[in-house]
């Protein structure tokens, strides 16, 4: 009868996604009472209470999970998220006064979605972010493919997906849901998967013609399995990360790489040097955050996404400043600003420091 | 540690006062006021407050293999429990005097 109780994978979920000691007093403890009543009350009565255990499973889950969702927010280092507000602010100053007109509402709208968005990852446990990890790097990856095939076209490149008025580049937002995957999967050594997600993305990339997504991701891909160690992992990466990076920026060279950037940016020179270089400066203080945290842990989970974040903002302006000038944090979408909070918000969930637990961000997530 | 307790953690509290018991036992006890699929995240919260403490019991061998988690009240939150039933019962005369 024991055998018989249902949600089998709730409890094996629980197990995956609960810090150990929550598992024990929730679920765990809930499964030795339930066991013990079963074996105590008449067989017709064991059966009902056997079959509707799943329910009783599903709301002891639901409650731990939001037991450790209270804790996670203790420890947070919240000041990552005021990190890239600078760069947010001159980018949208650089985009008004170019532009004309007002602040541009899209820029807000994106970045009141990227703090929501990133606060959301900060308050994520731990174990569940990394967890699930693989399975939002696969999702990433189909969603920028079913964009490629079906989104916006603007000058020959399918790579935006048009929401009202915003334009969401779907590439961008990609990009750190596949960073958290190949650092869980890497730092797991599951080697192979990680490099089928990485083709996978590069894949998709290219079909976006997103020459700099394919280079940030490339970069960031070597740097991951170069912090976990995996030496054997770095190399294949390089090559696909170069011939993702080759193709993406032959394909058209209105495309490659700065894509639409240096439209912003040559006007946004004419119009102001000194925001130029105040662009510049608070692009160093966003990408200095992520490396602030580098410094402090030990973890190799913590390092590898602290210097994935921090490389998902340097590459692109790095690529942009070898063929125009000093890129602000955001182009005309916007969607790099909410790029650039889930990548912080997923550091921030990594990096948290418990109160009660100062080893508990250096914990390594054994599955 | 809050300085107030909720009704389930009161109800829970004067359900452990007579002795340790596991959580479905406080379950059946309440009448329906504690839920089968709520009872294990309070009590692990309030274990969490220091409000109880909990132990596995030695499983019998043909008793499902599990041990069970027995909870009982700790001095703090009997002190606790003492201290909110003697102000409630002060507002109460307090009320019926009038």
């Amino acid at each position: 009868m024991n055998d018989e109780i249902r949600g089998r994978w709730l409890r094996a979920w629980g197990r995956k996604v609960l810090a150990p000691e929550t598992y024990e007093r929730t679920l765990g403890a809930a499964e030795a009472d339930l066991r013990h009543e079963l074996a105590s009350v008449p067989a017709a009565e064991a059966k009902r209470l056997a079959r509707s255990a799943r329910w009783m499973f599903l709301r002891v889950l639901i409650g731990a999970i939001d037991q450790d969702r209270a804790e996670a927010r203790r420890g947070l280092s919240w000041w990552l998220l005021l990190a890239p507000l600078m760069a947010v602010a001159v980018g949208a100053l650089g985009v008004s006064l170019t532009e004309g007109g007002g602040l541009p509402l899209a820029q807000l709208v994106f970045l009141v979605l990227g703090l929501g968005l990133g606060a959301t990852m900060a308050m994520t446990p731990r174990r569940i972010l990394l967890y699930e990890a693989p399975l939002g790097g696969w999702l990433a990856v189909v969603a920028v493919a079913a964009v490629a095939a079906f989104g916006t076209a603007t000058e020959g490149a399918s790579r935006w997906l048009a929401i009202g008025p915003l334009m969401i580049q779907m590439s961008a937002l990609a990009l750190p849901f596949v960073m958290l995957a190949l650092t869980s999967l890497v730092s797991r050594q599951r080697d192979v998967h990680a490099l089928l997600l990485g083709v996978a993305a590069q894949a998709a990339f290219v079909a976006t013609k997103d020459a700099v997504a394919s280079l940030t991701l490339g970069v960031v891909a070597v740097v991951v399995c170069a912090v976990a160690g995996r030496r054997w992992s770095w190399l294949p990466m390089a090559v696909v990360a170069g011939a993702g990076f080759a193709v993406a920026g032959t394909l058209d060279p209105m495309l490659a790489p700065v894509a639409h950037s240096e439209g912003i940016l040559g006007l946004f020179t004419q119009v102001s040097p000194a925001l130029t270089v105040l662009g510049g400066l608070a692009l160093l203080v966003a990408i200095a955050a992520p490396l602030m945290v580098l410094r402090r842990t030990a973890d190799a989970e913590t390092r590898g996404l602290a210097l994935a974040v921090a490389l998902s903002l340097a590459v692109p302006a790095a690529a942009a400043t070898m063929v125009a000038t000093v890129v602000p944090l955001l182009g005309y979408s916007g969607s790099t600003v909410v790029a650039a909070y889930l990548g912080l918000g997923a550091l921030m969930s990594l990096s948290r420091r418990a109160p009660a637990d100062p080893q508990a961000s250096t914990a390594t997530t054994t599955r | 540690m809050k300085h107030s307790l909720s009704p389930k953690e009161r109800l829970i509290l004067e359900l452990l006062a007579d002795g340790e018991q596991y959580g479905l036992a406080l379950v059946d006890a309440s009448g329906g006021a504690l839920k089968r699929g709520t009872v294990y995240v309070t009590l692990s919260r309030m274990e969490a407050q220091g409000l109880v403490t909990s132990r596995h019991e030695e499983a019998p061998a043909n008793q499902g293999g599990m041990p069970r988690r027995l909870y009982r009240v700790t001095a703090l939150a009997a002190e606790l429990l003492a201290l909110q039933t003697s102000f409630a019962n002060a507002v109460a005369l307090a009320g019926g005097s009038r």
